[in-house]
C-alpha cells in the first residue's frame, strides 16, 4: 500500500472476514495509512522509503514464507478495487489442485474499464502474448493466488509495475500451472485516481527490455 | 547506403547490445576503462595529427576529420549513458533489498515486543 489512509482500514477489515492471515506492506506512505493499518488485525510491515509495487509484494511474500504452515498466498490490492469475494473464489481453484498460480482477469469478468484504458491494456495483452509462451486474456492485474512452490520461486526483481510481466515470466520459465478466473474491478473515482498514467507503460516497457538484455548473460 | 555508412550505423547499436549483455561479466570495468583511454587517445591523436585521422575520415566517406571526432564522441557519449544508467539500476536493486531486510527485521522486533 502507499498513501492508502482513507481505504486501508476497509480493505483489510473485509479481508479479515474471509482470510486468517493478511500481512500489509506499506510502501514508505506519506500519510497515516501505516498507523491506520496497524490498528487492524493484520501483520505491518514498512518500507523505510517508497521502492515500488513489485518491492512491496515480494516483501510481503518473504514475510509470509517465513511462516512454514503458509500453504496458499493471495495478492491484493490496497487501493479497494479487488473484490474479497474473487479472492475467495481463486483461492477455491487453487485449493482444488493441479494448479499452481490462479491469475485474476478483468477481460474474462464484468469489469467496467474506461475505454482508455481498455484499449491500452488489450494492445498490451496481445502484443504481449505475440513474444510469450503464456497466453493470458490480462497481465497487469494485482488480484494473484499461488502456492508456496510458486512464492519461493517468484523472486521479482523489478521494484516497479513492470513486476507483473516478471511474473508471468516465471510462470513460463518454471513451467508453473496455471489458470485465469475471472474477476471484477471496482473502478471507483478513488482508484482511478490512484491509477498510474497510461503513460507509464513507457517505463515499464524500458525497464523490462533493459533488464532482461542485461541478465540474460550470468 | 554505401557499405561503410551501414557499419558506422551499425558499430554504435552493437555496441549498446554489447554494453548492456556484459553487465554481468567481472570485466566491465576494464572494458570500460579500456574504451574511456581509448577514446582519450583518439581525441589526442586527432589534435596533434590531424592528416591521419583526416585521411582515415576520407576513406570511410566523411567529408573530414571533425565528421569522425563527432562520430567518435556520439558514441562515446551513449557509452556514458549506458554505463550510468546500469550503475544506477544496480544501486536501486541494493537499495531494494536492504531496504527489505530493514522492513523485516524492524517487523520482528516489533512483533517480539508484541509478544512481551
Amino acid at each position: 500500500m502507499y498513501c492508502e489512509e482513507k481505504v486501508i482500514t476497509t480493505v483489510l477489515k473485509e479481508l479479515f472476514k474471509h482470510f486468517e492471515h493478511v500481512v500489509a506492506v506499506d510502501d514508505g506512505s506519506l500519510d497515516g495509512a501505516f498507523q491506520a493499518a496497524r490498528k487492524t488485525r493484520a501483520v505491518v510491515i514498512r518500507h523505510p522509503i517508497n521502492l515500488g509495487q513489485g518491492a512491496a509484494i515480494q516483501t510481503g511474500i518473504e514475510y509470509a514464507l517465513q511462516d512454514m504452515s503458509a500453504k496458499y498466498f493471495i495478492t491484493f490490492d490496497s487501493d479497494g478495487q479487488h473484490r474479497v469475494e474473487d479472492a475467495e473464489k481463486m483461492l477455491r481453484v487453487l485449493k482444488a489442485g493441479n494448479i499452481d498460480v490462479v491469475l485474476g482477469s478483468r477481460f474474462l469478468g464484468k469489469s467496467a474499464l474506461p475505454f482508455k484504458k481498455k484499449v491500452f491494456l488489450r494492445s498490451a495483452i496481445y502484443s504481449r502474448n505475440l513474444f510469450s509462451k503464456i497466453k493470458l486474456t490480462d497481465i497487469h492485474n494485482g488480484l494473484r493466488a499461488f502456492n508456496r512452490k510458486v512464492a519461493e520461486n517468484l523472486n521479482i526483481s523489478m521494484a516497479g509495475m513492470a513486476h507483473a510481466s516478471e511474473i508471468i515470466d516465471r510462470i513460463g520459465q518454471y513451467n508453473f500451472r496455471y489458470t485465469e478466473v475471472p474477476i471484477t474491478i471496482k473502478y471507483t473515482a478513488y482508484s482511478k485516481a490512484k491509477g498510474q498514467s497510461l503513460f507509464n507503460s513507457v517505463n515499464i516497457v524500458f525497464d523490462l527490455a533493459a533488464t532482461k538484455h542485461s541478465r540474460k548473460r550470468p | 547506403m554505401s557499405l561503410i555508412k551501414i557499419i558506422l550505423v551499425l558499430l554504435p547499436l552493437s555496441l549498446v547490445y554489447v554494453a548492456f549483455a556484459r553487465t554481468r561479466t567481472t570485466h566491465v570495468k576494464a572494458y570500460q576503462r579500456i574504451l574511456f583511454l581509448g577514446f582519450i587517445a583518439f581525441i589526442i591523436i586527432a589534435f596533434v595529427f590531424p592528416l591521419p585521422i583526416r585521411k582515415f575520415a576520407r576513406s570511410i566517406g566523411m567529408p573530414n576529420g571533425n565528421y569522425l571526432v563527432v562520430y567518435v564522441f556520439v558514441i562515446a557519449f551513449i557509452f556514458s549513458i549506458i554505463a550510468i544508467y546500469l550503475k544506477f539500476n544496480e544501486m536501486s536493486h541494493k537499495i531494494v533489498k536492504l531496504s527489505r531486510r530493514l522492513a523485516l527485521l524492524e517487523s520482528k522486533i516489533e512483533t517480539k515486543k508484541t509478544k512481551k
